[in-house]
Parts: C-alpha cells; sequence; structure tokens
C-alpha cells in the first residue's frame, strides 16, 4: 500500500544518485525553531546523576529579545536571572534526597552588539551572562522541518514583541563583518533565550517519581514547556503548562 | 422463583429477533475491542522494534519519517548520509556502536539492507534481546547475504540457496542485479519486527553491485565481475547511506549528541530518539484514534437501543407470557427482574461474541501487518482498562433494559387488576 510505485523507483534513484554531487558544498544557512512561548528542554537520568538543560525565548520571560534599553529592563532581565540561578522552581520529588550539584543559568542574545572591538564586546556580554559565562553566539535550536517558514513567523514575533529597532538590524550587520563564525549571525540577533544547565544528584534516585519545573506562575508569558525525558524506564515527550509542571518519571 | 430458566426459554421462543438484537452489539463491541487491541499491539510492535537504538540518524527531514522509512520500511528516504560522517559519528568517544543502513534493493518485494556486522552485534529488539540466528552465521564472503525469518520462511530459502537482488523497492521491477547472485549465509531467528522481513547485506556487496549503475539503470560493460569485486573487496566503500543507527556509552550523552548532530555544520541531519519520535507519531494518529473509538461508542450505543427496541416492540406480543407468569404466583417485581435478566443476557452474550469476533479479526490481520510491516500482532486479551469499558457497556445494558422493564411492571399491574370479558 504504501510501497512505491514502481514507476516512481527510477526517477528517486536516479535523484539519490546524483546527490553526492550535488552535497559537496557547506550548509551556510542553518536556522533552529525558535518559538515564543514556548520553551524546550531535555531531562536525563543516569543512575543517581539527574541533568537537566532548558531553553526559554527571552520574550517567556521578560517580555523582550534586545539589548536592555533602560533601566527597568536592566532589572528585569537581571532578576530573572537572578530566580533562575537560584534554583527555587526547580523541585524533584523530596523523597528522592536530590540535591542541585551545578545550576547554570544565563543569556543569550542580551548583550549589546556595538561596532566596537572585540573587547568591547567582551564588557558587553558579561552584562547579560550570568556568571561571565562565555558563549559563541550560536544559535541553538532543534532544527524541524518547514524551518524557513518558522524563522519568517518568528520575524514578525520579535518585531510584535520586542520594540522594532533599526539601529539594533545595523549593529548586528557590522558585528557581521568582524566575526568569523558568521553563517548563522543574519537572523541571530532577532532572539534572545536563556539557557539552564542543572545536574543533581539524588541519594535514593529509584524513589524520584517526578520533577517539578515551576517556571510558569510567576512568568505568564512562558506558556508551555516540551521537555524530552530519557530515564532508565521510560524515553518520552512530556508538555507542562501552568497547572501541570510536573514530569512524572515512573513510567505510567 | 428461578429466572435462568425461564428467561431462557422465553428467549429460544423468540429467538429471531434476540439472534438479531445480539448480533448488533456483537458487532459494536467487536469494533470497540478491535480498535483498542491493534492500537496497543501495533503501539508495543512498533516499541518492540526500536528498542535497543538509542538514536536513529539520517539526511534532515521529519522525525516521523526518518523513523519510519530507516527501521519500519515506510516511505522512502529524501537524501542520504554522507559516509564520511559515518565514520566521524562511529568514531565520537560517546558512541558505542554505529550501525550504518544502506537501503534501495528489494528480493522478491523485501527490503534488502546493506549494513555492516555491527548490525548483528549490536541491534535489540522487545527487551534488549539481540539477534540469533537460526542457521548459518553472517555474511563472511563479498555475495554472501544474511535473510530475515519472514523472507526465508517464506521464499523457502536454504542456506547456500542463490538469489538475485532487484533496484528499486517495488515488487515488480525490471532493473536486476542478475549480474551479481548472492549466496544465503545465515538465517535470522524470529523476531517479530521488521527484522524478519529483510535481507541483509554487506556495505562492500552493496557499493560492488551498484558499481555501473550510477544513472539509475546498469551501463554495459561498466560493472565489475564478481572476481574484481572480491579482490576489491577492501576499496569498497560506499558514498553514502541512507541511514545509522547509534548505540551510545551513556544515557546522559543522548540529548546532547542529538543536539550536536542536528547542529551539525557540514551536512544537514537529523538525529531522532525512537522512543520519542514513535510517542509523536500517535499523538497524530491519536486522533484518528478518537475518531474510531467515537464510531465504536456510537455503534454500541445504538445496539443497546436496538435490544430495548425489540424488548419494547415485544412487549405486546408477551402480554400472555406475563399474564401466564402472574397467574403462576409472580409478581409484578419478578416480571420486570425477567425482562432486566434477559438484557443482561443478551448483552452478555453480544459482548463475549464481540470479543470473538474481534480477536478472530485480529488474528485474520496479523498475517498482513506481518508481511507488509513486520509488526508481529500478538493474540492478547484486553487490558484491565477494556474490560473496566465493556463491564460498564453491561451495566448500561442492564441501566436501559429499566425502560421495557418497568412498564412490563406497570402493565401486569394494570392487567392483573383488569376485569376482561
Amino acid at each position: 500500500m504504501l510501497r512505491p510505485h514502481p514507476a516512481l523507483a527510477l526517477p528517486l534513484v536516479l535523484t539519490l544518485a546524483l546527490l553526492p554531487g550535488l552535497s559537496t558544498g557547506q550548509i551556510e544557512r542553518q536556522h533552529g525553531a525558535h518559538v515564543h512561548g514556548e520553551a524546550r528542554g531535555t531531562l536525563a537520568m543516569d543512575g543517581a546523576k539527574l541533568r537537566i538543560e532548558l531553553e526559554i525565548p527571552g520574550v517567556n520571560l521578560i517580555g523582550f529579545e534586545h539589548p536592555p534599553r533602560s533601566d527597568e529592563q536592566k532589572s528585569l532581565l537581571a532578576a530573572a536571572l537572578e530566580q533562575l540561578g537560584s534554583g527555587n522552581w526547580l523541585r524533584p520529588d523530596a523523597r528522592a534526597g536530590c540535591d542541585i550539584v551545578t545550576l547554570d543559568a544565563h543569556s543569550h542574545g542580551y548583550a549589546e552588539r556595538s561596532k566596537d572591538n572585540e573587547s568591547q564586546r567582551h564588557g558587553d556580554d558579561k552584562h547579560a551572562h550570568d556568571g561571565g559565562h562565555r558563549h559563541d553566539h550560536d544559535h541553538h535550536g532543534h532544527h524541524r522541518h518547514g524551518e524557513k517558514q518558522d524563522e519568517q513567523h518568528h520575524h514578525e514575533h520579535s518585531h510584535r514583541h520586542g520594540q522594532p529597532d533599526k539601529s539594533q538590524h545595523h549593529h548586528g550587520h557590522d558585528h557581521h563583518h568582524n566575526h568569523h563564525h558568521d553563517h548563522d549571525h543574519h537572523h541571530d540577533h532577532d532572539h534572545a533565550e536563556f539557557h539552564i544547565l542543572a545536574t543533581l544528584e539524588c541519594q535514593t534516585p529509584e524513589r524520584l517519581r517526578w520533577v517539578e519545573l515551576e517556571l510558569f506562575e510567576e512568568w505568564p508569558g512562558n506558556e508551555r514547556m516540551v521537555i524530552d525525558v530519557l530515564t532508565e524506564r521510560l524515553a518520552t515527550r512530556v508538555r507542562l503548562a501552568p497547572g501541570n509542571a510536573r514530569i512524572n518519571l515512573d513510567g505510567r | 422463583m428461578k429466572l435462568m430458566p425461564l428467561a431462557i426459554g422465553s428467549l429460544l421462543n423468540r429467538r429471531f429477533a434476540v439472534v438479531l438484537t445480539t448480533l448488533t452489539i456483537a458487532l459494536s463491541i467487536g469494533l470497540l475491542v478491535l480498535v483498542e487491541q491493534m492500537r496497543s499491539e501495533v503501539r508495543s510492535g512498533f516499541y518492540r522494534t526500536v528498542a535497543g537504538t538509542d538514536l536513529i540518524v539520517g539526511a534532515r527531514t521529519a522525525p516521523i519519517q526518518l523513523l519510519l522509512y530507516s527501521v519500519f520500511g515506510i516511505g522512502d528516504a529524501t537524501n542520504n548520509v554522507s559516509w564520511q560522517t559515518y565514520q566521524e559519528l562511529k568514531g565520537l568517544p560517546e558512541v558505542d556502536w554505529a550501525v550504518p543502513m544502506a537501503l534501495g534493493d528489494s528480493h522478491r518485494g523485501f527490503r534488502v539492507m546493506g549494513t555492516s556486522l555491527a548490525f548483528f552485534d549490536h541491534y535489540r529488539y522487545a527487551d534488549r534481546q539481540p539477534l540469533v540466528f537460526a542457521a548459518g552465521a553472517a555474511f563472511d564472503d563479498l555475495f554472501d547475504v544474511v535473510v530475515g525469518h519472514q523472507v526465508a520462511r517464506q521464499l523457502r530459502l536454504a542456506l547456500g540457496d542463490h538469489l538475485t537482488l532487484a533496484h528499486g523497492t517495488s515488487r515488480v521491477t525490471l532493473q536486476h542485479h542478475d549480474d551479481h547472485p548472492f549466496s544465503v549465509s545465515g538465517i535470522l531467528a524470529p523476531t517479530g519486527t521488521p527484522v524478519d522481513q529483510q535481507l541483509y547485506i554487506s556495505l562492500a556487496a552493496h557499493r560492488a553491485i551498484h558499481i555501473g549503475w550510477e544513472t539509475g539503470v546498469r551501463r554495459p560493460g561498466a560493472g565489475i565481475d564478481a572476481e574484481q569485486a572480491r579482490a576489491r573487496q577492501d576499496e569498497l566503500e560506499p558514498d553514502s547511506v541512507t541511514a545509522i543507527l547509534l548505540g551510545l556509552k551513556t544515557r546522559a550523552a543522548v540529548f546532547g549528541l542529538q543536539r550536536r548532530i542536528n547542529d551539525y555544520r557540514p551536512e544537514a541531519l537529523s538525529a531522532v530518539m525512537p522512543g520519542i519520535t514513535l510517542q509523536e507519531l500517535w499523538r497524530i494518529t491519536g486522533v484518528a484514534e478518537q475518531m474510531l473509538r467515537l464510531v465504536a461508542g456510537m455503534v454500541i450505543i445504538a445496539g443497546l437501543l436496538g435490544m430495548v427496541t425489540v424488548l419494547l416492540a415485544t412487549l405486546n406480543e408477551r402480554r400472555r407470557e406475563m399474564a401466564i407468569l402472574r397467574a403462576n404466583g409472580a409478581r409484578p417485581v419478578h416480571v420486570a427482574a425477567l425482562l432486566i435478566f434477559e438484557a443482561g443476557l443478551v448483552a452478555a452474550a453480544g459482548i463475549a461474541l464481540g470479543l470473538g469476533l474481534a480477536i478472530a479479526a485480529q488474528a485474520a490481520a496479523a498475517p498482513w501487518l506481518l508481511s507488509h510491516y513486520g509488526l508481529h500482532i500478538g493474540l492478547s486479551l484486553p487490558a484491565a482498562g477494556l474490560w473496566l469499558v465493556l463491564g460498564a457497556i453491561w451495566l448500561s445494558a442492564l441501566l436501559v433494559a429499566l425502560v421495557p422493564a418497568l412498564m412490563a411492571y406497570r402493565r401486569t399491574l394494570a392487567d392483573g387488576m383488569q376485569v376482561r370479558s
């Protein structure tokens, strides 16, 4: 039923045969998905170790995705990073006796991108990066089918959420000139994200039945979180929403 | 007062209507049970197949697509993965094993997979069971082929048999690799997964039979003969493979590697976790399943209503029966109870028959699913949840039977007091 029609098989094979010749060029334009309102994350458990990684679009938490332009925005950004870094929102099942070993929260894309030299940029970055983490500004994300449309869509979003700012584009452009790994930077400046990496260690991991990520109450803009979960017993995708911030780990 | 013999006697007296009613209920129950059973069996069949694989890597595409064409043979690849990428992935420190898959050829409708010996060593199914050879061993010579259980069974292949592969995956094909016959070196034990439906050759053989086929058809004189191929065996490596199965050393590394592969610059790749991708697939098919459930539920309601209709319609005919019962000392409550009891019997018979029908339909569909998708459908009894639903249906049959029962109750009272002339 789903087998290809004989007439289709030959063109397909022809196409495949031609491909090696076409695919030698470098891929210059790749973009991750960035959906406002939706945070993505992973939770992996290996023995007693729990590793949680989250990517939250900046707009979900503080409502803008550009370098802070007022004191209010600056303090919003700082407060968000502090709250994320505090780990208050991360609530594992108390019975398992899990302790946070490391917790790193930082932001991407909130640094001012001026046309000044590298050292200037370093200085600026420090404002945005909690704990002075340096990151290349590569845009990580889950690549999805139909990305181009997605990207287009996000443009609109970002302009609606953040204030349209020509100077920002201008800066991005200049920055583009004095940076090496700039394939994907054309769009990079449109999005800012919070990245969180938490590692926990549990005394009795077998008793860990759930983990709650309470990142909804305080931040109404954070509407959904899609978390991929991998433990000994289950590989699953969990969708969290306000009122449902619990990741069940005991496998149905 | 004994209800059972009375009820059965009464039902037998009206056997035609009763049989039809029971059948209606049986069909509706059968539909419901079949939908539920197939759903869970197909799902577990899919999960069995990918039990031991951490990541599936292919050219960038939708995760579900990649999973379906690589492991289940549903649909085709849009692109291939370069051999260099395979080598790089295989060499990563967190990668425990990598199984390349080169698809595109077939033998009498069965898929042929070009792979490495790692497949037989590392592929796991169901509860992480390894592949076992029922006879023979993995390919050794360049033109050796290992066949899956169903392939061997259906084509009556034995060790040492010769076969030629066809170019493309259609059952009827004009392009054969008949210049390179393969001999069967091993037959795999049954797994109940698509593994049973495939033939396995080495990547070198896959390359060898395609030399001279670069344009999609064989160019006369451009191919190499078997001896040349054997001589060049070591240098025969493919330009690309269709997909790669990866097993990692630690679970914690899965997400990180998945991201790195998805962000890999030189080649547009997708890495998917089979379990999560299947779950996404069920989210899509879930809508259709809900519709089927809804339809099955409606049909059950129609069946129950039909039963009540029959009971109501026959009430008039059964006035005499009721009067005799009353004359023999039955109280109106007994008459009402008799009707409910009848309904209970009919519903129970319908449910039992429906279950039988569903299991029979499942058994009938199993070979088709096995031969088309390599999915092994077990004949299992319904899960606990389904038994509860069936119980609820039986109870609601009793409930709707209250309507004719109450009517009979009131009528027998009236009938008993009426002075007839």
